[in-house]
């Protein structure tokens, strides 16, 4: 007896007809000849590249990059302000910010023609001001006003030893945060006059200045120009108070700037919430991209680690310690 | 002998894939290997020839229309075999109730084949006993009988491997019984 799977095997098997045969194997040689057709016509890969292409120019179009609008933040982290204090003369641009070498130039030629209008001790600096630079014409005439604010300055660096001396004199006293020091930095600046002027030594340096007054005074003049051009900030009663406090310190020495904000009512209000002394916070115009700000300044160290210890404890704020020789 | 050479050289993946390409030589070369085994399945599961060649043309065409996008996820005859029984489903859902499964004249052609005379009763008595088993039971069983294994007859009608092995089981008492052939 034979099992069911070979009884199975034994009954006819169908097969194909040969008509249906040709039927199908024609349509596939037409379905075939159709295909080719099709490719050599129209690649598989054009509609691919073409979707691909208007993807991408539509991506462009609604994320359009506006690089100019990128700038630096207002108030950096005090591991920014290390690197660009330490190491000031090295380093020339930091890395993804080119622009900001501009604007720190910028800020000293500010600093530098502000120092150089002013008659007396008092100078004035724009502390930390960000400002990015529209286009290729303001660069190359800011690059110019460089130049020669640099020639002027150069020609009078004896002029202002003999200016910057009484005021470093009295910033060693007024080195500290105490309210005293600031009493007695605040009528020297405001005087626009040293007190050590009484002295014999300040005399002869008044009696030397006063010598070279008629070149430095056509040289201040010019200078007076060029930093009007390139500051457009008003100095109020903050403002003045905060431009003859940063004068009457030590170059050398450091403070925290706390902030910088548009609307100094509510840098004010910020500052308030601390626990810090408001009467030690000073408040500097700076220029901003395309506004006017206020900068927030914090005491007077002597040395960048005691400036550093000062701006860890300040909170919520980013502090930045800055050396006044760059704001003044 | 030029065409086992073929065969052994050329893979159903590899002619499908060549006819993509444009080489009607080799769907030619694949229409052949599995044409038959394809007729008789569709065939022993539905007796009518007009019915079954018009399956059989609607699953060879759609093989051609999908061969650029054939991914060889299993066997081509696997992939041939899933098609047909799906068109075959297709079929049997739209019949009209009035056309006749089963092609009476040619079983009886097929039943007074010059067969061996011992099988003669025994072969007549196998086939009517096939067309009594349900339809899920006798799709397995033919699909064994065209060389599938338990997998891949689970693959085509859309269930596990166990089912498919009760299936066969229920399949092949039941046949036995009716013919009272002993396993």
């Amino acid at each position: 007896m034979k099992t069911l799977e070979k009884l199975y095997q034994d009954t006819p098997r169908q097969t194909s007809p040969d008509a249906l045969d040709q039927q199908i194997l024609l349509h596939a040689q037409q379905h075939a000849e159709r295909r080719v057709r099709q490719q050599r016509r129209f690649p598989v890969w054009m509609p691919v590249s073409i979707s691909a292409a208007v993807a991408c120019l539509a991506l462009v179009l609604v994320l359009k990059p506006d690089f100019d609008q990128q700038s630096r933040p207002y108030a950096p982290t005090a591991a920014d302000s290390v690197t660009s204090t330490a190491n000031r003369s090295a380093v020339s641009e930091p890395p993804q910010q080119p622009r900001s070498v501009e604007i720190a130039e910028q800020s000293e030629m500010q600093a530098e023609s502000t120092f150089a209008s002013t008659d007396s001790t008092v100078s004035g600096g724009a502390a930390g001001a960000v400002r990015s630079i529209p286009d290729t014409q303001a660069d190359s005439s800011l690059a110019e006003a460089k130049i020669e604010l640099e020639r002027q300055i150069a020609d009078l660096a004896d002029t202002r030893e003999l200016e910057l001396a009484p005021a470093a004199d009295t910033s060693d006293d007024a080195e500290g945060t105490t309210p005293d020091s600031r009493k007695r930095a605040l009528p020297q600046s405001s005087t626009a006059r040293p007190t050590s002027a009484t002295t014999k030594e300040t005399r002869d340096n008044d009696k030397r200045a006063k010598a070279k007054a008629p070149a430095t005074q056509s040289a201040n003049r010019s200078l007076s120009s060029l930093a009007s051009t390139l500051s457009t900030s008003r100095t109020t009663d903050d403002d003045a108070t905060a431009r003859a406090w940063i004068a009457a310190q030590r170059p050398t020495a450091y403070t925290i700037q706390l902030a910088v904000a548009r609307d100094l009512e509510n840098l004010k209000r910020d500052v308030a919430r601390t626990a810090l002394d408001p009467s030690l916070v000073y408040y500097v115009k700076v220029e901003l991209r395309e506004d006017e700000g206020h900068a927030a300044l914090y005491g007077s160290w002597a040395t960048i680690n005691a400036a550093f210890n000062a701006a860890r404890k300040i909170s919520p704020f980013e502090p930045w310690v800055r050396q006044f020789s760059e704001l003044q | 002998m030029v065409g086992k050479l073929q065969q052994l050289l050329f893979s159903d993946v590899s002619l499908l894939r060549k006819y993509a390409g444009g080489d009607t030589a080799a769907f030619d070369m694949l229409f052949r290997r599995h044409k038959d085994a394809l007729f008789n399945f569709l065939f022993r599961s539905l007796p009518n020839h007009a019915i079954v060649e018009e399956i059989a043309q609607e699953t060879w065409l759609t093989v051609i229309q999908q061969a650029a996008a054939y991914k060889p996820d299993a066997a081509f005859r696997t992939w041939l075999f899933t098609i047909a029984r799906n068109k075959l489903i297709d079929h049997q859902r739209r019949r009209v109730n009035n056309t006749p499964n089963a092609d009476d004249e040619l079983l009886a052609a097929i039943r007074s084949q010059d067969l061996p005379a011992e099988d003669q009763t025994l072969l007549r008595q196998l086939l009517d006993a096939l067309d009594k088993l349900p339809n899920d039971q006798r799709e397995a069983f033919v699909l064994q009988q065209e060389g599938f294994s338990n997998k891949q007859i689970a693959r085509i009608t859309g269930v596990g491997d166990e089912t498919v092995k009760s299936r066969l089981r229920y399949a092949r008492t039941a046949t036995r019984s009716r013919l009272g052939v002993a396993s």
